[in-house]
């Protein structure tokens, strides 16, 4: 009899349960159903909005701009929000949206989307490394008879080996890699910044005699020391033997057949040989930078303008400062310049590609350059667009280096592959597993099968 | 009351069985296929090369190194959580006061994402870390070590982060199977004089061959199949020292080089099933046997 009532009282629970989600259900449909209504009411009333201004029949639409995490924080002016506000303002049809992917993913998120044929309508990337890895010539716009092109000031910057431009970045690259170091800390010790690589070594033997630690090597993470050889085999190369990248890139010689990038390798690795280096860099990492070279027991580090500015932030007591790195004495110093970042492509699967150029035609005029000056300082490639205004240490080298011409492109802006093999045995020279020759012979043979499947010529 | 064979009939196990033919056996033969392409980024078409990949990988020193090291790291980690897994069960099988409370606390690791764990022990496992200062300051300096950054131990410094985590999942597997044992077999045993160590090998070790015989299993598949302890620790590093198959895979597929990365990971799959069939096969006859 007991159970009987259980049983019963189960059932009308269980109807209860299931009418009140039925009603609930039904409300949250028929709210939804109202939502959706509004939605595209109002949608209807935007379009019809811009209908009426344009006196067209213009729909909305919404701009997908795709960028790394990496790329926004480092380059802020290129995504500057006023700009972007102000785009949005004066073409209210269109949306702009920003997708950020990990950093570690990014470039396999975008190949994936291009190979796909669902790309974002922009994309934003590393000149050099968007021909190579994203393959724009193939698979973005070209964009040479734009009318933005005619707002650059420096086209031949933008434009790509094949002599079309393809893509929009608004600033001439200044940005420099060399050895940062504390300005303070030199002074202090009567230190001056080394022309050669003698002297370079004296300062060494100076500071460890003082009980400081003479360079910091975050070598943990893969791609840090590539700072130091990326800098160094590119003024190599500019200097005395410019037509080097295009003869490793057709075969032509092999890279553990050229002694100076070995010496170059031997003479980093001494440095940490030599207790120059802490015995730490393969556990020690890009961020760690800030809290090394603030405590004072390090004097210099690999880095870049952006380095500089950060550990400025940081530490804003200090004055820390870059010089290039001295490790072949040419006959002039030169600033060792990535290649440019934060360049705009339309792919050519983009479904908005009218809008996304007209997105550029936008943000190439100069009130725009001006105004993503507040961002962050930058020289702009737009004519008519203000010059900015550094901070002194920025400032100085752009007057020493950049405005004499006293700058020169680093390595990875020649490569057609991926260079993480050649990263990683860096890494492996650190730990002992492998002499720098054995570094450039296995990297030889990994770049050989790299360009290999990358179909490219006498491969 | 008269039992029937089946409740429900076969085609019930349709949708299932779909489910798994589209998500895993669909993919898994087309990657048998693609394995033996030069599926690569950005080029148009996707050519058969044979056994070009499996080529490569037999004749890569990196990879093979890998392969080397996903061997190493399963053997390890096999003996370690299963030894430590075992003696923790029986730790806390024993009747003692926060017996509950050493139970959860060594379970309690394995609860915690292995990202977490990285990021917690590669600060510890620093030349200068916490581990070292601490055998330092016990007078046990001499074995201080660079635990990831060494090449010929971070392996196992990446197993051992491994074990600790995962020796309590183990332990709670090892104690169902202890808890399975009536108590009147040790009494038994303990009344025809048998001392502790005979009752182990006697009573306990054959008992708890179920037991035994999944822990084994399970730590083996995912000794093999190890790819979140390398990455979150050195990611690889330093070098190529601390590679694993897995991470190779991450590491072909992210650079593009599809075809390569799938042929790593059939032989992945083609190493796990060799080992693994043959073990269970042969344990599970150990527990007839028994």
């Amino acid at each position: 009899m007991k159970n009987k009532w259980i049983k019963a009282t189960g059932i009308i629970l269980a109807i209860s349960l299931l009418a009140a989600g039925c009603g609930q259900s039904g409300t949250a449909n028929s709210k939804q159903g109202e939502s959706e209504a509004n939605k595209e009411a109002a949608e209807e009333e935007s379009v019809k909005g811009s209908e009426e201004k344009d006196g067209g029949k213009k729909e909305s639409v919404t701009l997908t701009v795709e960028a790394s995490q990496e790329i926004v924080n480092n380059i802020p002016y290129a995504f500057s929000e006023e700009n972007i506000a102000a785009f949005e303002k004066e073409y209210p049809e269109i949306k702009v949206e920003l997708v950020l992917n990990p950093d570690a993913q990014n470039t396999s998120i975008l190949q994936t989307k291009l190979a796909s044929g669902q790309p974002s309508d922009l994309i934003c990337y590393n000149k050099v490394s968007a021909e190579n890895e994203l393959e724009v010539a193939k698979n973005c716009v070209d964009l040479s008879a734009e009318p933005f092109v005619e707002n650059i000031a420096d086209k031949e910057i933008l434009t790509a080996p094949d002599g079309k431009i393809y893509g929009f970045a608004f600033e001439v690259k200044t940005g420099g890699m060399g050895v940062v170091y504390n300005r303070d800390l030199f002074e202090e010790k009567g230190l001056e910044v080394p022309k050669t690589y003698d002297e370079f070594l004296s300062i060494c033997e100076k500071l460890s005699g003082e009980g400081i630690t003479p360079f910091y090597g975050p070598f943990k993470d893969v791609w840090t020391f590539q700072m130091w050889t990326t800098s160094t085999w590119g003024y190599y190369v500019a200097q005395f033997e410019p037509d080097l990248w295009d003869r490793l890139n057709a075969n032509e010689i092999g890279w553990d057949e050229v002694p100076a990038f070995r010496e170059s390798l031997e003479k980093a690795y001494n440095l940490y040989k030599d207790g120059y280096m802490q015995s730490t860099v393969l556990s020690d990492d890009y961020n760690s930078i800030t809290a090394a070279m603030g405590s004072k027991e390090y004097a210099m580090t690999v880095g870049s303008n952006t380095t500089v500015r950060d550990l400025l932030n940081a530490h804003p007591d200090i004055k820390f400062d870059m010089f290039p790195y001295p490790v072949y004495e040419g006959e002039e110093e030169y600033l060792t310049i990535s290649q440019l970042d934060a360049e705009f492509f339309i792919p050519k699967d983009a479904k908005h590609i009218e809008e996304a150029k007209t997105f550029l035609n936008f943000m190439a005029r100069p009130e725009q350059c001006d105004r993503a000056q507040a961002a962050a300082s930058f020289v702009p490639n737009v004519k008519g667009a203000k010059e900015p205004e550094f901070d002194d240490f920025e400032g100085r080298l752009y007057e020493e280096y950049n405005k004499t011409g006293k700058t020169v492109l680093e390595m990875n802006a020649y490569m057609k592959v991926d260079l993480n093999d050649l990263w990683v045995y860096f890494q492996d020279m650190f730990a002992g597993v492998k002499t720098p020759e054995e570094v450039l012979t296995s990297w030889d043979a990994a770049f050989e099968e790299l360009m290999k499947a990358k179909g490219i010529e006498n491969f | 009351m008269r039992r029937t064979g089946h409740i429900y009939t076969y085609w019930l196990t349709i949708p299932a069985l779909l489910l798994f033919g589209i998500f895993f056996v669909g993919p898994s033969v087309y990657s048998i296929y693609y394995s033996l392409t030069d599926w690569v980024i950005g080029k148009d078409s996707v050519s058969f090369i044979g056994l070009e990949n499996y080529r490569t990988i037999f004749g890569s020193d990196e990879l093979t190194h890998a392969i080397y090291n996903t061997f190493l790291y399963a053997v390890i980690v096999v003996i370690g959580k299963n030894v430590n897994g075992l003696l923790l069960a029986l730790a806390v099988n024993t009747k003692m006061r926060l017996q509950g409370y050493f139970r959860v606390i060594f379970f309690l690791p394995c609860v915690i994402s292995t990202i977490i764990i990285g990021l917690v022990f590669v600060p510890v496992l620093h030349p200068n870390g916490i581990l070292n200062e601490f055998l330092g300051n016990i007078g046990l300096g001499f074995l201080q070590q660079g635990w990831l950054v060494d090449t010929k131990i971070v392996m196992v410094s990446i197993a051992g982060v491994s074990i600790w985590q995962w020796s309590g999942y183990h332990m709670v597997i090892y104690l169902a199977g202890l808890q399975g044992i009536p108590d009147s077999y040790y009494e038994a045993a303990k009344i025809d004089g048998a001392t502790a160590l005979q009752s182990f090998f006697g009573i306990t070790f054959p008992m708890l061959a179920p037991a035994f015989n999944i822990n084994m299993l399970l730590s083996l598949i995912g000794g093999l199949k190890v790819f979140s302890e390398p990455y979150a620790l050195t990611n690889g590093g330093p070098g190529n020292a601390s590679q694993v198959i897995a991470l190779e895979v991450f590491s072909k597929f992210g650079r593009g080089q599809w075809g390569l990365g799938t042929a790593l990971n059939v032989t992945l799959a083609i190493f796990v099933s060799v080992i693994s069939i043959p073990v269970l096969y042969l344990m599970r006859k150990r527990e007839v046997e028994e």
